[in-house]
């Protein structure tokens, strides 16, 4: 599902942000990218979802060579995977309904289909009787359960999530992971990128660790 | 459908800084309707007084009957010509002892009439302008019947260079007003969409193409634009009206107040239609450089 062979890249600081960096993630695994803060975990996951590009290396994700994807083919890669953030990233003016919505309507699914998929994928993570309420009125645990749903509705074969739990607090943390495990049961592949060692201890998949921009372990 | 929808949605839920930007769109286009409705009406005092041009051909005395008709034949059909008004001499002098009133008295120690039949004639719009008037009346001057020809050259060509000049202006500052107000609206409509970076951002992170997200940002800055234009209006309408009754009692004076009009429904069609191409495109230019950078 993701391979990455010998990525380099660096800003404009004096350290190189990933240096050489090679791995390999199966379809279906559930993966937990780990490591301090400024260890390069953002920069790793903003390579995957094309929003960065490598200064040398390959990147492949669900077939597709991101390294050399065009630019107006980044939305249509994009549509394939599911991306949580840590803070949320929700329209903060449309509904929660909306919100997953609009994740449907780029792919112009037609409106009828589109109520009834984002109805299932609301309960599915159990925020449907929130769904009229605006990002503001919402918790962030039913901020990052909405955000869930959003990257779930279009049934992506890989959901990215940069430190999901970093908002929430212990038990909303658990509930969380505990829906990521449950749709990784259901075949999709999971990454997840925290420095949360609650979260990586009870992770039950493999663990990547980072550390300045080198992977120590994988 | 979607994309309308989806403007008219956004234009609701961010309403106040839209109506900041249709204040300051509004703002603009009433300077730019301000200076229209001055070019529009001094268009229409231009065609008034321009209306006023008349040739006025005086006749050697003792012409024959077959001479005058002559004379009246090659007048009546010259291009310039809209109609002919032949005063004979008798004519001629009733009309200046009609305007003398009292001090007509002055006119009875003439033994004969002095003054000169003529033809008063009034010239087309196209023609009313001193270069092409002069060759007319140059070629006149060589008929043998006529003795003179008096067509206000200095009044016109006075009247025709104020005319240019203040053409000229208008159209200089209208041009620079108009420019102007393109940067103040594209500048609008980039702060209004500056604050809305982050959602842009998330559309993109969500796969949305680029056309997705501009259209209905397009559209918003259409309706900004049209609103802007619509209140700019309106206000110059109130401005017009207001200024109207307060100049109605001393009107007459100097001008005559009847063929002040407000701005046609061309131009207040035009100044929507540029409202919504300035809002269209402010917004298409500031979406270039906010969509740039996710």
């Amino acid at each position: 599902m993701i391979q990455m062979y010998h990525v380099f890249k660096s800003f404009a600081a004096p350290a190189a942000a990933l240096e050489d960096i090679t791995f390999r993630i199966e379809a279906g695994e559930f993966a937990v990218l780990t490591g301090p803060s400024g260890a390069g975990k953002t920069t790793l996951l903003r390579l995957l979802y094309a929003a960065e590009r490598p200064d040398r290396g390959h990147i492949i994700v669900n077939r597709r060579n991101v390294t050399r994807l065009a630019r107006r083919r980044i939305p249509e890669f994009r549509r394939s995977i599911g991306i949580v953030f840590q803070d949320f990233k929700l329209l903060p003016t449309k509904t929660a309904f909306e919100n997953v919505a609009f994740a449907q309507r780029v792919l112009a699914i037609p409106e009828r289909e589109v109520r009834r998929q984002v109805a299932n994928v609301l309960k599915r993570v159990g925020i449907s009787h929130r769904k009229d309420a605006l990002p503001p009125q919402l918790s962030g645990g039913e901020q990052q359960r909405i955000a869930l749903a959003r990257a779930l509705v279009n049934e992506p074969a890989l959901i990215l999530a940069d430190e999901p739990t970093g908002n929430l607090d212990d038990t909303l943390a658990q509930d969380l992971m505990a829906l990521l495990y449950e749709v990784n049961l259901d075949g999709t592949t999971v990454l997840i990128a925290t420095h949360d060692r609650k979260v990586v201890a009870s992770a039950p998949g493999r663990v990547l660790t980072l550390d300045h921009g080198r992977l120590l372990s994988s | 459908m979607y994309y309308l929808r989806e403007a008219l949605r956004n234009f609701y839920r961010h309403r106040r800084v839209n109506t900041v930007a249709i204040f300051v769109i509004a703002t603009g286009m009433l300077l730019v309707s301000g200076v229209a409705l001055a070019y529009v009406n001094f268009r229409q005092f231009a065609a008034s007084w321009g209306r006023q041009v008349q040739m006025v051909i005086y006749l050697h005395d003792g012409l024959t009957a077959d001479r005058l008709e002559a004379v009246r034949m090659v007048l009546s059909q010259a291009p310039e010509t809209v109609s002919v008004e032949y005063t004979s001499k008798d004519q001629a002098m009733q009309q200046l002892r009609a305007r003398l009133g009292e001090q007509a008295k002055i006119l009875q120690g003439l033994h004969t009439n002095p003054l000169p039949a003529s033809f008063t004639v009034t010239i087309r719009d196209e023609f009313r302008q001193p270069d092409l008037l002069r060759d007319r009346v140059e070629a006149y001057k060589r008929l043998p019947e006529i003795e003179d020809i008096d067509y206000g050259e200095r009044w016109l060509e006075r009247f025709h260079s104020l005319v240019w000049t203040l053409e000229i202006g208008v159209i200089g500052i209208g041009g620079i007003m108009g420019v102007a107000v393109m940067f103040i609206i594209a500048t609008t409509v980039r702060l209004a969409l500056y604050t809305r970076a982050e959602e842009i951002e998330i559309m993109q992170l969500v796969g949305a193409t680029l056309w997705f997200i501009k259209v209905p940002f397009f559209l918003e800055g259409v309706l900004q634009g049209v609103f802007g234009a619509g209140l700019a209006v309106g206000l110059c309408y109130g401005l017009f009206t207001a200024l109207m009754t307060w100049v109605q009692p001393m009107g007459g004076l100097l001008l005559d107040l009847s063929l002040v009009q407000f701005l046609p429904l061309s131009v207040i069609a035009g100044m929507l239609l540029g409202g919504a191409f300035l809002g269209g495109l402010g917004s298409l230019f500031s979406l270039r450089r906010t969509t740039a950078s996710a």
